[in-house]
């Protein structure tokens, strides 16, 4: 390093040490921080309203439990300055409140009644009955001095003076919570030789339950059966969980959703067409326009819930870093007429869009809102987030002790049935990567960073006792670090036993990478937060997560920083988020590039220079057996189960000497013994992208249709009459294909469209008859009889 | 206990306070910095085996209190710029050479600042440098030799 000049010039500059920090001087600052030990009330303040730092917990290792307690009053002896310091700001900032009482009292919130007190975790109060006299003490003594802490106090201190964010220095090590234990071990070596005999049990067993699940989950997923009507659903995850697009049908009408050239100007439009065959006909038009006054507004997605039609999407302000402004919104019309669309309402909340979904009837927006970095404690509205225009109520909103980040997720549910005005609203303070809901849960999951800070690392256990003992008051760390602030605290539940479990091994696995998962458990419209958990890794979409029979599964990609490996792990947990079986460390080197989970079976596809298709049985939670995986050139993007026993794959070719992607390709996998899966089928297309495979939305499949069909990029070359003049463009062609078990994949149209569009187009069937919307402003219209194309629309 | 802390502590209060100073460009926060840094230190000392990694195991500690008091600044970049000439112009008038050194530091940027800090004052090697800033490798690759060119440019 060339960095020599630097380093001479700063240490050849004689800075002038403050004298408070000189090493004579130390011994005293030492002293003045432990002096105050035997003082025994700011002892129990500092206990029970400061408490809960997790390294606490890490320094009082290898002590019993009395000194335990000592102990950490000891270390947080040093900070009943700043606690006290912190107490007349509060007090001060009581004051503002007050203040502001009118405003609070409009927002109609019960800020003011969350005290510190309250806040106590239960585990708190019941510890000893010296802790309950503490307790109350405290409360009392807070309440006396008018120092009643607010959940708004608590997360103005957190998210905007950045008070306990975690930066992962006052995390302990709990990086010991998965082993890789002999579970792996076993599990990987049963990918060779166990395999073949568990293959032909349960394998067997599963063959059926696999058909059978098979079949249920096409028909929720994109099947209509052959009953009254035939027509394309929108390739939701889950039955049930409708998660919008930008172009559906009903059966009768098809939804599109233009978008001009310029997606965030110019006008969009909503149009609904009814539908007799090859004959489309306007029926109306929604003006997609501004939303109260923000000229920038992205739409997202359009539902149609039987005779109500809702828009989601965000807008925001151009103004210069101001992003507090931005919103997310459902808007909300009555289309029993579908000739005469009329609006009902706008729901809106604080931060940009995430997602949406539609379950059962109740709208599900979800946003992410980051609170202004600087504003006063009176400013509510910076730092709280708002639905409607009306602050969060405090207990509607759940802040971890230690926040690993600013941000909001924010989520409000509205039942369609009474669109006025939001049924529930939950705000969490977490930035997920990945969002999956169920049927009955939204859960999220946000990697972690903090590993990589723990300071205490150089601490190497030495003896079998201390050991013990670290367990242990690790476990009561972590029992207090995962304790909500939340008011209503039973409904956390901490992640001790599941970190419990892991602890049996005893072996240390550092430094790799941890996500928490979080689960909100929706019904219908009520939205309540179950807990969190730890789970290695961090996951792929959506699709790297199934809530099955009470458990959610999920598979992710973990990082070994020490190694810099990555490896990949399945884990369940059940309906309470305790791990139940998990294995990991396969596919070492690889990360996840697909997952389908299909009833008991968990397929997945990792890559680095091929492709090792993984299937999981997971019929017995706690014990998952990887029962088969095969490895092939080039992998698979996305996973799509296709009628009994078959799983259709979407991904690339690549090399397979050194994993270079070459183009799109089209799999075809054998599953109906997924004690010996195989690939059957497999088609290369002239094209070396398709926006469709992460967009699954974009992607038509119906087994029993026989169906696929998806949009690729490719250069195509435009020759003129004379053939003189060439040239040459980037196009979309949406390419429809069946299956054949004889012939494979069959082309059956190629549709070239005309413009080129950033949102992939996609394409609904209605009877014998597809219709290709190219994002923007036409439909293609063919005839799946004889795939004759008929004519092109332009809304 | 106490004495070899303070011992171990002697042998590198400077490299302490100075990186402290040039990533914070603040005298006041710096010694906050190191004073509590100390204290944590000294509280997790006994946790410490080999006490061979001393300097690094402190310098992690305090590179965090630093992150922090950095996060502190979040949106008050204008402010803290200006404190920090201030303060650089007062020095200024006592030894020339060495306040310009110090007041290019100050006008790099944070992450800039933290970087060259950890891999310059602290000694981290890159990887080591990535870890604690829970960065790519390459960014901060990239970024220390930005901030080294922007140096050099400066100073020569």
């Amino acid at each position: 390093m060339d960095d020599k000049f630097l380093r001479d010039r700063i240490s050849g500059d004689n800075i002038e040490v403050p004298e408070s920090i000189l090493p004579e001087n130390i011994a005293k600052l030492l002293e003045e921080n432990g002096s105050n030990l035997e003082d025994k009330e700011e002892k129990i303040i500092e206990n029970d309203v400061v408490g809960r730092r997790k390294n606490n917990i890490r320094h009082d290792a290898e002590k019993n439990t009395e000194e335990c307690d000592e102990a950490k009053r000891k270390i947080k002896n040093k900070n009943i300055y700043r606690y006290i310091k912190s107490c007349a700001l509060v007090a001060a900032a009581l004051i503002v409140v007050i203040a502001g009482t009118s405003v609070v009292e409009r927002f109609a919130n019960k800020a003011n009644e969350d005290t510190v007190g309250v806040d106590m975790s239960a585990d708190k109060v019941m510890e000893t009955g010296a802790g309950r006299t503490a307790l109350e003490e405290t409360t009392q003594a807070a309440g006396d001095m008018g120092m009643k802490k607010t959940k708004y106090d608590e997360l103005y201190e957190k998210l905007v003076q950045g008070k306990n964010i975690y930066d992962g220095y006052y995390i302990i090590n709990d990086e010991e919570m998965y082993p890789l234990n002999e579970s792996d071990t076993e599990a990987a070596s049963s990918v060779d030789s166990s395999v073949k005999e568990v293959g032909t049990e349960a394998g067997q067993a599963d063959m059926d339950n696999t058909s059978t699940k098979n079949s249920d989950i096409s028909n929720g997923d994109s099947l209509n059966g052959e009953t009254d009507e035939d027509f394309s659903k929108n390739n939701d995850q889950e039955e049930g969980v409708s998660e919008g697009n930008i172009f559906l049908t009903d059966g009768k009408y098809l939804y599109a959703m233009k978008k001009p050239y310029d997606v965030y100007a110019g006008t969009r439009y909503l149009s609904i067409y009814s539908v007799d065959n090859e004959n489309l006909t306007k029926c109306s038009e929604i003006k997609l326009d501004k939303v109260k006054d923000n000229d920038y507004v992205s739409y997202e997605a359009v539902y149609v819930d039987s005779d109500t039609l809702v828009v989601t999407g965000y807008a925001y302000n151009e103004g210069y870093g101001d992003e507090k402004n931005d919103f997310t919104f459902g808007i909300i019309y009555d289309i029993s007429d579908r000739n005469e669309p009329k609006y009902v309402n706008t729901v809106t909340q604080s931060g940009y869009y995430v997602s949406s979904r539609i379950v059962d009837g109740i709208l599900y927006l979800m946003s992410w809102y980051t609170p202004s970095g600087n504003c006063r404690q009176d400013e509510f509205e910076k730092y709280i987030p708002m639905y409607n225009d009306t602050l969060a109520q405090a207990d509607n909103i759940y802040c971890p002790e230690y926040v690993g980040d600013r941000s909001y997720t924010v989520i409000g549910s509205v039942d369609l049935a009474a669109p006025m005005a939001y049924k529930d609203t939950q705000a969490v303070v977490l930035s997920p990567d990945n969002m999956y809901v169920s049927r009955n849960a939204i859960y999220f999951l946000a990697s972690n960073p903090e590993y990589i800070w723990d300071i205490y690392d150089d601490e190497q256990p030495e003896n079998e006792t201390e050991n013990e003992t670290t367990v242990t008051s690790d476990e009561d760390g972590i029992i207090n670090s995962y304790n909500e602030i939340n008011t209503s605290s039973d409904k956390i539940k901490t992640s001790q036993e599941e970190v419990m479990m892991f602890k049996t091994n005893g072996q240390r696995a550092y430094d790799k990478t941890k996500s928490t998962l979080m689960k909100l458990a929706i019904d219908n419209g009520d939205i309540e937060l179950v807990g969190e958990t730890q789970v290695y890794g961090s996951a792929d979409s959506q699709f790297s997560f199934s809530e099955y029979d009470g458990y959610i599964r999920l598979v992710t990609t973990t990082t070994d920083y020490s190694s810099g490996k990555q490896s990949c792990g399945l884990y369940i947990f059940d309906d309470e988020l305790a791990l139940v079986g998990h294995i990991d460390g396969l596919a070492e080197g690889e990360s996840v590039k697909s997952v389908r989970f299909v009833g008991d079976m968990a397929y997945f596809v990792t890559f680095r220079n091929t492709d090792p298709l993984f299937a999981v049985d997971m019929s017995k939670p706690d014990e998952p057996v990887v029962l088969d995986k095969i490895k092939l050139p080039g992998f698979s993007e996305y996973l799509h189960p296709y009628g009994d026993g078959r799983l259709l794959g979407l991904g690339y070719e690549a090399d397979e000497n050194n994993g270079a992607l070459q183009n799109v390709k089209m799999s075809m996998f054998d599953i109906s013994n997924p004690a010996d899966i195989e690939e059957i089928g497999r088609l290369q297309i002239d094209s070396f992208y398709s926006g469709a495979m992460y967009e699954h939305r974009a992607i038509l499949v119906n087994a029993d249709r026989n169906l696929i069909g998806f949009v690729a990029e490719e250069n195509i070359i435009d020759t003129d009459e004379t053939g003189a003049n060439i040239t040459g463009r980037l196009a979309q062609v949406y390419r429809l294909y069946s299956y054949d078990e004889k012939e494979g994949f069959v082309q059956h149209i190629e549709c070239v469209l005309d413009l080129y569009s950033y949102d992939y187009p996609r394409a609904n069937y209605i009877g014998d008859y597809l219709y290709i919307f190219d994002g923007a402003q036409s439909i293609y219209i063919y005839r799946l009889t004889d795939y004759e194309f008929i004519g092109k629309t332009v809304l | 206990m106490k004495d070899e802390f303070i011992e171990l502590y002697a042998g590198i209060y400077k490299d302490l306070y100075r990186y402290a100073l040039y990533v914070l460009g603040n005298k006041e926060d710096a010694e906050d910095a190191v004073s509590e840094t100390v204290v944590d230190a000294y509280a997790g000392f006994e946790k410490l085996r080999d006490k061979g990694a001393f300097k690094s195991w402190i310098f992690k500690i305090l590179s965090i209190k630093c992150k922090r008091k950095l996060k502190g600044y979040i949106n008050k970049d204008i402010q803290l710029d200006e404190t920090l000439d201030a303060h650089v112009f007062k020095d200024a008038e006592d030894v020339a050479g060495k306040v310009d050194l110090r007041n290019a530091f100050a006008k790099l940027n944070e992450r800039e600042r933290q970087i060259l800090g950890l891999s310059v004052i602290a000694g981290y090697e890159g990887e080591e440098v990535s870890k604690l800033m829970n960065m790519n490798h390459n960014t901060v690759r990239t970024v220390k030799s930005r901030a080294l060119e922007k140096m050099r440019k400066m100073l020569m």
